[in-house]
């Protein structure tokens, strides 16, 4: 057992920390939609793909670092912590799109498609969910006919991360009608720019445009894009879904705890009725148990990554942690609604505000909380594949 | 004994229901959320008309002479709908302090107004950094040539934008230094700034700072003392009130949930056939149901006189914790689907969140419950 990290993974820490807030300019919020501010974390992850940063852990022979996963998981809880421009555009490319393309695409896509992901060039998706396929994603409806060297796809798909702002999706079809339903299932890579293709915004309660539909109507995508063989895709889904499980971690370690920090700041400097926030004791009790409960988080998370990094499939300790980090969200908003009492109802932008609304937003945005599985559906996989109980 | 809502009661809440199903669906709900002024001066005109605002207040004030258990049953209805409109803080809270705690020539000269809608009261309690903590109030009145000058910044003043009065609290300098006074101040008063703030509840709340603004002496209309106790107790029937509309709301978000739970097809069958779905629905009408009882049990005292102190805190309490785990259930079980500002579930949130800070939050009652529960050692 050691906890420490090795003098050059402290150093690369340090670089990436002092590169972020040298480059970040104070004014660019991860929480703007804007177009401006889309401009800019392009051009910023450009600028991290141009130090080798932005894959750090792929293979060099696809454009990555050729370092260790330990390293790029540095990378990525740096990037959370300083909320540099909207790393969760990318995220799906550097931790779960490109590596299962890395793990069961074929060396010509690999060779295609991972270089313009690891240099910022494109921005990828996954297209798994419909309007009336969630959790029970083996029963989707998209179809993909085959049509001479094309995929004809027709369907609907709903809530994409970002869609209006990726260039290509992985989308699950349908290619065999007659098959058992986990039988018939092809994945395949979607070029969003592709004629037939439209991608129209939902309004989501945190304030924030980040989900779309897609419609895919007489969409032609090329077989060689077809990931997997023909009709295997179910399996490959999963560990797609796998892979972007097991790095909630990140967002733990980084995005969190960095609300977390900013909030016990906050706490120490607000002032109600003539005293500082944080002596009273009902918050300082609030603020010691979600201090607690995130150290464990952040080291379950490195768990985690250490695990990986040693090519070991962390299962059980994957669920444990993306429940824990679901469950952790929702416990800190609401501890952290209940403290700011009467003042945490105030949006961003209005008079008065704590921590400009963030908090606020904070809470609205923990119900989204089902991405990439609700925490019923995490139990269910936990109880079964990793604490062997009977299926329900 | 009878813990049940009379025959009355009965016909209240299903004309309230008949009427707001109609004249307040969800989209408008959400209009008036985005409209400027904030909610509907027709439908408001409509309740007037109703009796619905003069419920709580006797007849010879222009009221029909109900009780706040009628009150009660009247805000599940409101909140059912998620009515935004300033009856629970003119009518309600405004209304019922006055008539709690003014002299009988006040109460004949402004209660008339608030039964008939016509005069639109806020309350002005809340300042920039005190929270709840109730004893940190900074605004101050003092006496000078027979008007009382006031200034002070009061926060989460509901529809200040509307209101014709504010029942302002202030520390009353001068004479009786150091006690709280509930002063009526002309909205349109020289020295009153109203800024509107956006709050995730989907009522009006504002700012309105108070610079010099000037009072006749007379509407000083009672000495609080220089304790909390009597401002807590004339709070009381707005507390009871809110509690209520969300109760209304939980009772919304339940059944909104359990027809998605009935009609969401996933693994061949709907959602609320898995156990954990199931589980998930039978805690919200749990909670729901304790939340309903001590409701109207804390109402029931407050209409007959009875002391409740403890139960009125206790209702707004338990109110707050049950209906944000209600809010979260219902989103539970709704997944994306309620992440979108479309769904009505999301409304019903919101409100709730914002209901739990308004009129006692929950480190406030926290405070009152263990006073009353006399939570104090032995001294020495
Ligand atoms: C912020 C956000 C981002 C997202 N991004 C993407 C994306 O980029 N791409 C994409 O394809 N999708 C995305 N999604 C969709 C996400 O994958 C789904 O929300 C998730 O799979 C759940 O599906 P659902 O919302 O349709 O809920 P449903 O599956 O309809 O579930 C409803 C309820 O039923 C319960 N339930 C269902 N089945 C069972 C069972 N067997 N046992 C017990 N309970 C059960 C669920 O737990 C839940 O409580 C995103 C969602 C969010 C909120």
């Amino acid at each position: 057992m050691d906890l420490n990290f090795t003098e050059e993974q402290k150093a690369f820490r340090k670089e990436v920390a002092s590169f972020i807030e040298r480059e970040l300019p104070k004014d660019i919020s991860d929480e703007d939609d804007g177009d401006e501010a889309w401009q800019f974390s392009l051009t910023f992850a450009k600028k991290l793909a141009e130090r080798g940063w932005l894959c750090i852990g792929w293979p060099t022979e696809y454009g990555g670092g050729g370092r260790s996963l330990i390293d790029q998981a540095i990378f990525g809880e740096e990037v959370y912590y300083h909320r540099a421009a909207f790393h969760s555009v990318v995220h799906a490319g550097i931790y779960f799109v490109g590596p299962g393309l890395m793990h069961f695409g074929t060396e010509e896509q690999k060779r295609r498609i991972l270089p313009l992901i690891a240099k910022g060039e494109i921005r990828v998706g996954q297209a798994f969910s419909e309007p009336e396929v969630g959790s029970d994603l083996s029963s989707l409806k998209t179809r993909a006919v085959r049509d001479g060297d094309y995929y004809v796809v027709n369907g609907q798909k709903t809530y994409q991360s970002w869609a209006r702002r990726n260039d290509m999706t992985v989308v699950a079809a349908r290619t065999d009608l007659e098959a058992n339903k986990y039988r018939g299932i092809s994945l395949m890579l979607c070029d969003l720019h592709s004629p037939g293709v439209t991608v129209r915004p939902l309004n989501t309660i945190d304030g924030l445009s980040h989900l779309d539909e897609i419609f895919f109507d007489n969409v032609r995508i090329p077989r060689q894009n077809l990931i997997g063989a023909e009709n295997d895709g179910w399996n490959n889904l999963a560990t797609i879904l796998t892979f972007e499980r097991s790095t909630s971690g990140l967002r733990v370690a980084g995005a969190r705890r960095r609300d977390f920090d900013d909030f016990v700041q906050f706490c120490r400097d607000a002032r109600r009725g003539g005293k500082a926030l944080c002596e009273n004791p009902f918050v300082r009790h609030k603020l010691v148990e979600m201090a607690t409960e995130l150290e464990v988080l952040s080291l379950l998370a490195w768990r985690v990554f250490w695990l990986s990094s040693q090519k070991i499939v962390p299962s059980t300790q994957a669920s444990a942690l993306n429940l824990g980090a679901k469950e952790w969200q929702r416990r800190f908003v609401e501890r952290a609604m209940e403290i700011l009492g009467v003042y945490g109802q105030l949006e961003p932008g209005s008079k008065g505000a704590p921590m400009n609304g963030r908090i606020e937003h904070l809470f609205m945005r923990s119900f989204g909380l089902s991405a990439a599985a609700t925490p019923e559906i995490m139990k269910n996989l936990m109880a079964v594949r990793g604490l062997g109980l009977p299926r329900g | 004994m009878n813990l049940g809502l009379s025959e009355e009661h009965e016909m209240l809440k299903k004309s309230a229901r008949d009427l707001l199903s109609q004249k307040c669906p969800a989209s408008l709900v959400g209009r008036l959320e985005e409209s400027e002024q904030g909610y509907s001066s027709e439908l408001w005109s409509e309740m007037a008309s109703l009796g619905w605002l003069g419920l709580g207040i006797p007849e010879k004030y222009g009221g029909s002479g109900g009780n706040i258990l009628d009150m009660v049953v009247l805000a599940e209805e409101t909140g059912y709908a998620a009515l935004p409109s300033p009856n629970l803080s003119s009518v309600a809270t405004c209304g019922q302090m006055l008539l709690s705690c003014v002299s009988e020539q006040d109460k004949a000269r402004l209660l008339p107004g608030i039964a008939s809608g016509k005069t639109i009261f806020s309350l002005a309690l809340i300042e920039p950094d005190t929270g709840w903590d109730l004893s940190a109030m900074a605004t101050k009145a003092s006496l000078q040539g027979g008007y009382y000058i006031i200034t002070g910044t009061k926060m989460f003043v509901p529809y200040g934008h509307v209101a014709d009065f504010f029942l302002c609290i202030a520390q009353v300098k001068g004479k009786s230094a150091g006690r709280l006074g509930l002063f009526l101040v002309d909205a349109k008063s020289p020295g009153i700034k109203i800024t509107q703030l956006k709050a995730m509840g989907g009522y009006r709340l504002c700012e309105v700072i108070f610079s010099r603004v000037k009072a006749p002496a007379q509407n000083l209309l009672c000495d609080l003392g220089r304790d909390k106790t009597p401002l807590v107790k004339a709070l009381q029937p707005g507390m009871v009130v809110q509690s209520a509309e969300m109760v209304g709301g939980a009772q919304k978000s339940l059944e909104v949930t359990l027809e998605y739970a009935k009609q969401r097809i996933q693994f061949g069958r709907p959602i609320g056939a898995f156990q954990a779905v199931q589980y998930k629905c039978t805690d919200m009408a749990k909670d729901l149901e304790g939340c309903r009882i001590i409701t109207w049990a804390a109402a029931w005292k407050l209409s007959e006189g009875l002391p409740c102190a403890k139960d009125v805190a206790m209702a707004k309490f338990y109110a707050n914790t049950a209906c944000r785990r209600i809010a979260w259930e219902g989103h539970q079980v709704h997944a994306a689907a309620a992440f979108l500002k479309e769904h009505v579930l999301q409304m019903y949130t919101r409100r709730a969140m914002a209901a739990e800070s308004n009129l006692g939050d929950s480190e406030f009652l926290e405070d009152l419950i263990a006073a009353e529960m006399k939570l104090t050692g032995k001294a020495g």
